[in-house]
């Protein structure tokens, strides 16, 4: 691999990475605050996709399209939990995850009703599609566009969860959700506040993926639900920093074994990394930037 | 380990599934006598369904771990069975570069069977000593991950497979006769198995894994064992499938009947092999009549339009519906002999009461005779939470029949002391003597097999298990 090689690789680990990180920050934040696996975290992708569509149609400017996508996604979010998740509050873990699969397959199932189940094509602006040259080096501003508001996504997260009141109460309901209540932390306010800020990341996280592949069709969401599951699991689920750590990393494991793997090989691709994966957890068990042991 | 079932569990067991059976066979001779060949196909899917969920009731409903994995096993089970028993003019047809070993081998219904549940059972072994150890919702993902590979295997290794364009030809034997007498016994291994010395002790896992180990289980190896039955059933529920279906391919081995499978599982009660057969029972109904609906039906003068996508929208509405109502299933932790229990009149019902048997308690004066050794020792026992001395320097003697209180304030120790000597945690340094033998740093379950148990402050005991069961 030649330098300009690996710099152009390094930009590419590094948005996708961004991608992977905001997704799952998404889902981790939900599982600290609810202990739940929101499998229907995924259709909040396929959701901003939709939304885009629809704002497409209206002939706005794509600024307003992605931010309709991004608000589209928080507030399914927010809804998601207000009528599904709620009704079911204390149940077991297993509960709330089949709960989740289940809304993952009802929006999946509207979505095929109402729209179509092909494929519908999301236009995004064109200057996205262009490359820069920098010397030797050729780097897509798409790439560039999406680290740079990685980026600026997960600074003003962590600015809001450090510095505001309702930022303190989050920390701490994800760190123990019993005693935060007992601090006088609101249950309801900050389990919907963790849904919303799931689903704008989710959102964001959305514009960006549809940035890349242009379609959107019922099933779209599940790469992302797997690829944000995987990164939080690598991370330590329901540590925050940790998800965003997982995100890089599994971004960069991605784009690596896409550079390395011989031809015949790369269908394997996520498999592969999948399987390194699983490899990491067996001798990790609490992920790779986790702390807590957990016992069996 | 395999320690016989005892009577008070086997009775009802071999009830519950004589009950399911005639349930099964009625079905089967009505089928039969008076169902049309749609229905016998439609009766098929049914006892393949629950062929399938029985197999991951076997882990799921015992462990309380999820798994999205299994699909793999059925996949597997399914591809080895066509690679088997595909006549071989039809198979060199359509995967021309097979090894010479795989074009010619025919094997009958039985043997392809065991052939898949080995090979299925072999997988899970290599990936199952990898995950098995990790917490639930690390398995979650790491059974997706399975999931995962093997579809893409199956339909990237086109050498084997034909990967999308799938394959034609197994020989149609799951058919109604066979099929019913496959889910019998389905039913039967999945309802003994939970009834078994294992099964009882993964179900007790299942509630609390930790008070579990105190008691004697060893998590790990009881959570392997069922996962390995559940993978090799799997195979074998595949292959039968296999052999239900004119063709198939890698597609049919992802998320869709994952969340079929999954639903049945929630929708009958997942503790439950009596759930498991009637959530398969709804699903397969539900599905059959949704696709003649999408087919377009006519009702009276009206032709209702043609919808397609219903059924996963209706088994997710069901889903949803039936954990806000009954979160744990229909059947929630109760088997069909427990139900039936309930309308047999008391006069019915055999004098349970003689059969448990007072134990003869031992004089406790016996043991207290003379100076007898001590049979639990610890010496200079130390326990350091990074930089906090918990313990230093325990001298403790125990000896047979002796009450020995431990005294002391809040914080000095009682309980990591009985949390050290338990080996629910690990001593820094010392000796811990019993029996003769140290057993400083072994794991719980096995200074509870060695005879050392303990209770807890806060009781533990395993919720869904039936008081008899928690004894």
């Amino acid at each position: 691999m030649t330098p300009s090689e690996f710099v152009q690789q390094l930009v590419n680990a590094l948005s996708l990475g961004s991608i992977y990180a905001l997704l799952a920050l998404g889902l981790s934040m939900v599982y600290g605050v609810m202990g739940m696996l929101n499998f229907a975290y995924g259709e909040l992708v396929t959701i901003t996709g939709y939304a885009m569509l629809a704002a497409t149609s209206l002939r706005a400017p794509f600024v307003v399209v992605a931010l309709v996508g991004i608000l589209a996604a928080g507030a399914a979010s927010v809804l998601m939990e207000l009528i599904a998740f709620r009704p079911l509050r204390n149940a077991s873990f297993v509960s709330l995850l089949f709960t989740s699969f289940a809304v993952a397959q009802l929006i999946q199932g509207a979505f095929r009703q109402a729209v179509s189940v092909r494929a519908r094509g999301v236009p995004v602006p064109d200057l996205l599609g262009n490359a820069i040259q920098i010397g030797s080096v050729r780097i897509s501003v798409l790439s560039i566009i999406t680290a740079a508001i990685g980026a600026t996504s997960l600074t003003a997260l962590t600015l809001f969860l450090r510095r505001s009141r309702a930022g303190l109460s989050m920390r701490a309901a994800s760190q123990d959700f019993t005693t935060a209540r007992l601090m006088g932390v609101r249950a309801n306010g900050v389990i919907s506040l963790a849904f919303l800020i799931s689903g704008l990341l989710a959102g964001v996280a959305g514009v960006l993926w549809m940035a890349r592949t242009t379609s959107v069709n019922p099933t779209t969401g599940f790469v992302p639900v797997i690829e944000a599951f995987i990164a939080s699991v690598i991370g330590g689920l329901g540590n925050l920093r940790g998800a965003v750590l997982g995100g890089f990393f599994l971004g960069a494991l991605e784009v690596f074994l896409q550079a390395t793997l011989p031809g015949s090989l790369l269908p394997y691709t996520q498999a592969t990394a999948l399987l390194v994966v699983v490899g990491i957890l067996y001798v990790r068990p609490q992920g790779l930037f986790g702390q807590k042991v957990e016992a069996i | 380990m395999r320690s016989p079932i005892p009577a008070s569990r086997l009775r009802p067991a071999l009830w519950g599934w004589a009950t399911i059976s005639v349930l099964l066979l009625g079905a089967m001779t009505a089928v039969q006598g008076f169902g049309s060949t749609a229905s016998e196909r439609t009766f098929v899917v049914f006892l393949v369904n629950v062929m399938l969920v029985i197999s991951l009731q076997v882990f799921i409903g015992n462990s309380g771990v999820v798994s999205f994995g299994h699909v793999a096993f059925m996949g597997i089970g399914a591809y080895t069975t066509a690679l088997l028993t595909i006549p071989p003019v039809l198979r060199t047809a359509q995967l021309p570069e097979l090894p010479t070993l795989l074009r010619t081998a025919e094997l009958g219904v039985v043997p392809a069977i065991v052939v898949s549940a080995a090979v299925a059972a072999i997988v899970a072994a290599v990936f199952g000593g990898g995950v098995i150890r990790m917490s639930e919702s690390t398995m979650a993902m790491a059974t997706l991950a399975l999931l995962v590979v093997v579809h893409t295997f199956l339909q990237n290794a086109t050498t084997f497979t034909r990967g999308s364009l799938g394959l034609a030809g197994v020989p149609v034997r799951t058919k109604v006769e066979i099929g019913t007498a496959a889910a019998i016994l389905f039913v039967l291994l999945g309802r003994l198995f939970k009834e078994s010395g294992p099964g009882l002790r993964l179900r007790a896992t299942r509630e609390d894994s930790l008070s579990a180990a105190a008691l004697g289980t060893n998590v790990v190896r009881v959570r392997y064992g069922s996962w390995l039955l559940s993978a090799a059933m799997m195979g074998a529920a595949g292959s039968l499938w296999a052999q239900s279906v004119i063709a198939f391919n890698a597609n049919q081995f992802y998320f869709a009947i994952t969340f079929a499978l999954l639903a049945m599982l929630v929708i009958g009660g997942r503790t439950s092999v009596s759930g498991a057969v009637a959530g398969a029972a709804i699903i397969t109904f539900l599905t059959d009549s949704l696709a003649r609906v999408e087919q377009g039906v006519r009702v009276g003068p009206w032709t209702l339009p043609r919808i397609s996508g219903t059924v996963q929208f209706a088994i997710a509405l069901l889903i949803i519906v039936t954990l806000i109502l009954r979160p744990e299933g229909l059947f929630d932790r109760w088997e069909v002999d427990d139900l039936l229990r309930r309308f047999v009149p008391r006069r019915f019902r055999r004098q349970r009461a003689a059969e448990v048997e007072a134990p003869t308690p031992r004089s406790p004066d016996a043991a207290l005779e003379g100076e007898a050794p001590p049979v639990l020792v610890g010496e200079g026992i130390a326990k350091n939470f990074e930089g906090i001395e918990a313990l230093a320097g325990v001298e403790i003697d125990v000896r047979p029949g002796e009450i020995l209180g431990l005294i002391g304030p809040n914080g000095s120790g009682k309980t990591t002391l009985l949390n050290v000597i338990s080996g629910v945690s690990h001593p820094t340094r010392g000796r811990i003597v019993l029996d003769g033998r140290e057993i400083a740093g072994l794991e719980a379950y096995r200074i509870a097999r060695l005879g050392l148990s303990r209770t807890f402050q806060n009781i533990r005991l395993f919720a869904q298990l039936t008081v008899r069961e928690n004894v």
